[in-house]
């Protein structure tokens, strides 16, 4: 059971980069509040007895749905929109900064 | 009456019938939004003339014939701008999608096509629909068109507040965790969520999957009843979609016996932080059921205060996962290409363009994800949320065992002031305190008006809304009573002015 804590500017950081945002500063002092205060809040659940529950998987109860494996055509003029859309682009393809 | 204040059955008639055009009912709903959406601003995007063009179209097929039981050919709408259509800017009122174009429309939209609706454009929503107030959209606030200074709700205020100054006949919108039932309750129209999987989610910007539901406001509610029969159904792109059969529910209601039916009346949405005047309103509508042969029956809900907690939980944990694909790589506001841009490499360009490209409301709720889920604390907080869930949903099991249907307030409030719970973010998500349940159950809802009252902060009288919630894709039952209640105490005819 997490205890009632604050989430200290050090976490904040590091959710933020796990998520990849960054924060400024003030942000990040925002963030630790308010973080806090939302997990202080939602920690009631921990007081509602779940031994032999089960969690939701599917609200609605369906399992294990399949399609067949096949590709669709996709519009050419919805590829042309697509293309427009990247933020750089060279011959058709995205433009992005090294990755290795 | 003018063209625009007509609704669905009304307007659809005068087409077919030949008293006036698609394209004449159209230019009235622009007028209508020409001269009030400076003062409204519901919507992000007009599309005037790819609204004309749509109702030429529709005035030919309307001359052809044949198609008098489409009652939605013809007639302009709104849609929130969360749902993606294609060639037409959808920014989910986000700056990181402020210039996205859809490649491709939502399964609802092309249903909607298919019927001819006439588009007049995109109306504005929380960013990501992560509110309820529309004071989270990264571009400007609704305003509640029955007093200026109080919001239309969230996170579909701009189909409400569209929908009730008469801009345009209906509304589509989202529901996740009470986003259309809210804001009708606010605005004083009909908003009707249906059951999970009875709408095709494929063409929303996800936002928490395993709730979202497209969902329908309108001024009536035979009129909601037709839209509902026109998007639901099984769709091979969204496989929590289930082949279940879609009724022709607007002719049903006709045929709905409200003898004897069990309505429901849980004792945990009657506590202390429903307003009174709120409470007597939806105490006044029960009595009215009563009266017309209806059986009411006090149930309990034990778990019903554990909703909001679970919700703040699983919201953001499935958001964190959704947002992640806004990476400033593909599509939308980018880091890449900037000039002056002080990015060395791949990764600086994500962390600046989701930096700078989310809102406050967004980048709280992926923190607040990421942190539920992630290593060492995932089993405290989203398995032990999903673990409540299951008994939230098992309450409305057992309930449905004695009862029908299940009536509640929407919202324990009527619409509150601009800036009122802006500052404090637990009060603004305990908004939702009568709404997140039927979300995390999977349950349809309709909200519908029950009533008028003053605020005690101002001086208009502001509509307050009642939950009509069924068992799981029991729509009809839904409507059927909504539809008898309506009859019986129209609050829809009260009209505003702006």
């Amino acid at each position: 059971m997490p205890e009632n804590k604050k989430i200290t500017l050090k976490e904040v950081e590091h959710i933020a980069e796990l998520a990849r945002i960054e924060l400024t500063k003030k942000d990040q002092e925002k963030f630790s509040d308010e973080l806090s205060g939302v997990l202080g809040y939602v920690e009631q659940l921990q007081e509602v007895d779940t031994k032999n529950v089960k969690p939701v998987s599917q609200v609605t109860g369906l399992i294990n749905v399949v399609k067949e494996d096949v590709a669709e055509d996709f519009p050419e003029d919805g590829r042309e929109i697509m293309i427009k859309n990247f933020p750089e682009e060279k011959d058709k393809c995205i433009k992005v900064k090294q990755v290795m | 009456m003018k063209l625009n204040e007509l609704n669905i059955m009304q307007a659809s008639k005068g087409l077919q019938n030949g008293e006036f055009s698609s394209v004449e009912l159209t230019r009235a709903c622009l007028d209508r939004i020409k001269n009030t959406d400076d003062k409204i601003k519901a919507f992000i995007t007009v599309t005037k003339n790819y609204a004309l063009l749509q109702a030429e179209k529709a005035d030919q097929r309307i001359k052809a014939g044949d198609e008098k039981d489409n009652f939605l050919l013809g007639v302009p709408c709104s849609i929130k701008d969360i749902v993606l259509t294609k060639n037409i800017l959808t920014t989910a009122a986000s700056k990181i999608l402020n210039n996205y174009i859809p490649p491709y429309d939502a399964t609802l939209i092309t249903k909607l096509k298919k019927a001819g609706m006439v588009m007049l454009g995109k109306v504005n929503c929380d960013a990501f629909a992560h509110g309820s107030s529309t004071e989270n959209s990264d571009f400007f606030t609704t305003h509640n068109p029955w007093d200026l200074k109080r919001v239309p709700g969230g996170s579909s205020g701009g189909s409400s507040a569209s929908v009730v100054a008469d801009q345009c006949l209906y509304s589509i919108g989202t529901d996740t965790g009470g986003s259309i039932r809210q804001p009708a309750a606010f605005c004083g129209m009909v908003g009707l969520k249906p059951t999970y999987g009875r709408v095709s989610r494929y063409g929303l910007v996800a936002m928490t999957s395993s709730t979202d539901c497209p969902s329908i406001m309108a001024k009536n509610v035979k009129d909601s009843a037709v839209i509902l029969e026109k998007i639901a159904g099984k769709d091979k792109r969204d496989a929590t979609t289930l082949n279940k059969s879609v009724d022709n529910y607007a002719n049903l209601l006709d045929n709905y016996n409200i003898k004897g039916a069990k309505i429901g009346v849980p004792k945990e949405y009657f506590t202390k932080e429903l307003n009174n005047a709120v409470g007597d309103s939806v105490k006044r509508a029960i009595k009215k059921l009563e009266e017309l042969g209806a059986e009411i029956i006090e149930i309990s809900l034990p778990h019903t205060k554990y909703a909001v907690p679970a919700y703040y939980i699983i919201t953001p944990s499935e958001i964190s996962s959704n947002l992640s694909r806004f990476d400033g790589i593909r599509f939308g506001y980018s880091e890449t290409g900037k000039e002056n841009s002080e990015a060395k490499n791949l990764l600086d360009i994500y962390l600046k363009s989701k930096g700078e490209g989310f809102g406050s409301e967004a980048k709280r709720r992926i923190m607040l994800g990421t942190y539920a889920l992630s290593s060492g604390y995932y089993d405290a907080y989203y398995l032990q949320a999903q673990k409540v869930r299951t008994l939230i949903k098992k309450d409305f099991e057992d309930a449905f065992q004695k009862v029908d249907l299940i009536i509640a307030p929407t919202s324990p409030t009527v619409a509150f002031k601009i800036g009122e719970h802006s500052d404090n973010i637990l009060e603004m998500y305990l908004e939702d305190i009568f709404l997140s349940a039927v979300s995390l159950a999977g349950l349809p809802a309709l909200s519908i008006p029950c009533g008028f009252a003053k605020p005690e902060n101002g001086d208009k009288e502001m509509p307050i809304g009642m939950q009509i919630i069924g068992k799981p894709f029991d729509e009809k039952s839904i409507l059927g009573i909504a539809n008898a209640y309506e009859e019986n105490a129209n609050w829809s005819k009260k009209k505003l002015s702006v």
